[in-house]
């Protein structure tokens, strides 16, 4: 593959909205470097809990509590971050896809995590409904007036700065849940 | 030359120690004397020999002799160059002949037999291998030609480049996937009504 038809190939699918498949792909990818993350968290730990104290070099056991309530907000920390950047997480770099508002700017850092806590608790439920969506829209794309696009490019759109004094987290989810009978 | 021996011991001992050098110095003096009368004898009788020959007695029959010996080397010098031609052309006739039969005999000969009983695998097995491999720098031949050859951005580039190819794999499949499920969503549940799939303005480079 040429760099030329690699290119092509880019720019004809740049701005199309992803559909099911691909942002599954992109979930998937995100949730096992969560359980990455989580587990440097955890080795980290232990590190520092042998270098500080008299304990052995060893994982702390965790309890089935601590990982049910661990993992979503690891999940939620690093989708937050990594959407509140460029809009993308490793998944959604490596598959192309980009989380943008619905006019194709970026998303601002409050809308960025109010949909990573939408995605983290119900996520995978909400994405079913971009299989119906004339828009490729999930539930909290709905709520929170964003759409992921393919975008093959590695380069930061950061010509329309977003407008955060326009977020406000209960307004947006009261109006995306208003819309979504006329958007699906 | 003459080495001063010690004069010690009876006289006859010292005179039998002289004796070599003696009969060295008498056999010089004979050899010189010899050669001189010989040199002498040849001048004289040089002269004299001139002398005769160019007496009117002499010098008649001498010329004859010698008309006689320069027809005979004459003709001995063109016999000679004949058989030199003549011994050519046996030469150029033989020449095929020869070629020929030598052939002939390469023919008879079982060469492949021979060939066959020769063991080349003894042979090769009798070369020490890792003797001349010894003799090989070969670290310092690998080395100059790494040293030509970037391996870490040969690494990286390939790296990157079949990273890239599967990377563009997946997305594009499952781009492909995307359009296929949507397309029999959309024929059952929306009868066909085609997707609102662009962003406005996305596309464009620059623009957003």
């Amino acid at each position: 593959v040429t760099v030329a038809s690699r290119r092509a190939r880019a720019d004809r699918v740049r701005g199309r909205r992803a559909g099911l498949v691909s942002r599954l792909l992109a979930d998937g990818i995100d949730l096992v470097v969560t359980g990455l993350i989580l587990f440097g968290a955890l080795v980290a730990f232990a590190v520092v809990r042998y270098m500080v104290g008299s304990a052995p070099l060893r994982l702390p056991r965790v309890s089935g509590i601590f990982t049910a309530a661990a993992y979503p907000l690891t999940e939620w920390l690093y989708l937050s971050i990594s959407w509140s950047g460029n809009g993308q997480s490793v998944g959604k770099a490596l598959v192309g896809l980009r989380v943008v508002r619905n006019d194709g700017s970026r998303m601002g850092r409050l809308r960025a995590t109010a949909r990573a806590l939408v995605c983290t608790l119900i996520g995978g439920l909400s994405l079913l409904w971009a299989l119906f969506s004339s828009r490729n829209a999930a539930v909290h794309d709905l709520w929170l007036h964003t759409t992921v696009v393919h975008d093959w490019s590695d380069e930061v759109r950061t010509e329309i700065p977003p407008p955060e004094s326009t977020l406000a987290a209960d307004d947006m989810v009261r109006d995306g849940a208003t819309r979504v009978g006329a958007q699906c | 030359m003459h080495e001063s021996a010690p004069r010690s011991g009876s006289p006859l001992v010292q005179l039998a120690r002289l004796v070599p050098d003696a009969s060295f110095a008498i056999a010089r003096d004979l050899q010189r004397a010899a050669f001189g009368a010989v040199r002498l004898g040849t001048h004289w009788s040089a002269a004299v020999l001139g002398a005769v020959a160019s007496a009117p007695v002499v010098a008649g029959p001498l010329g004859l002799v010698e008309d006689r010996v320069e027809s005979l080397a004459r003709h001995g010098s063109q016999q000679r160059q004949a058989d030199v031609l003549r011994f050519g052309v046996v030469l150029q006739r033989a020449e095929p002949i020869v070629t020929g039969f030598l052939e002939r005999i390469v023919a008879l000969l079982p060469i492949d037999a021979l060939l066959a009983r020769v063991d080349v695998d003894g042979l090769v097995q009798r070369v020490d291998v890792n003797a001349i491999i010894s003799r090989v720098d070969v670290d310092g031949l690998v080395a100059e030609v790494l040293s030509g050859i970037e391996i870490g951005d040969l690494i990286h580039d390939s790296t990157n480049s079949i990273a890239s190819d599967v990377r563009d794999t997946v997305r594009s499949g499952a781009a492909s996937v995307d359009g296929r499920l949507a397309r029999i969503v959309d024929r059952i549940v929306r009868h066909g009504r085609e997707r609102d799939l662009v962003v406005p303005g996305y596309a464009v480079p620059g623009v957003l």
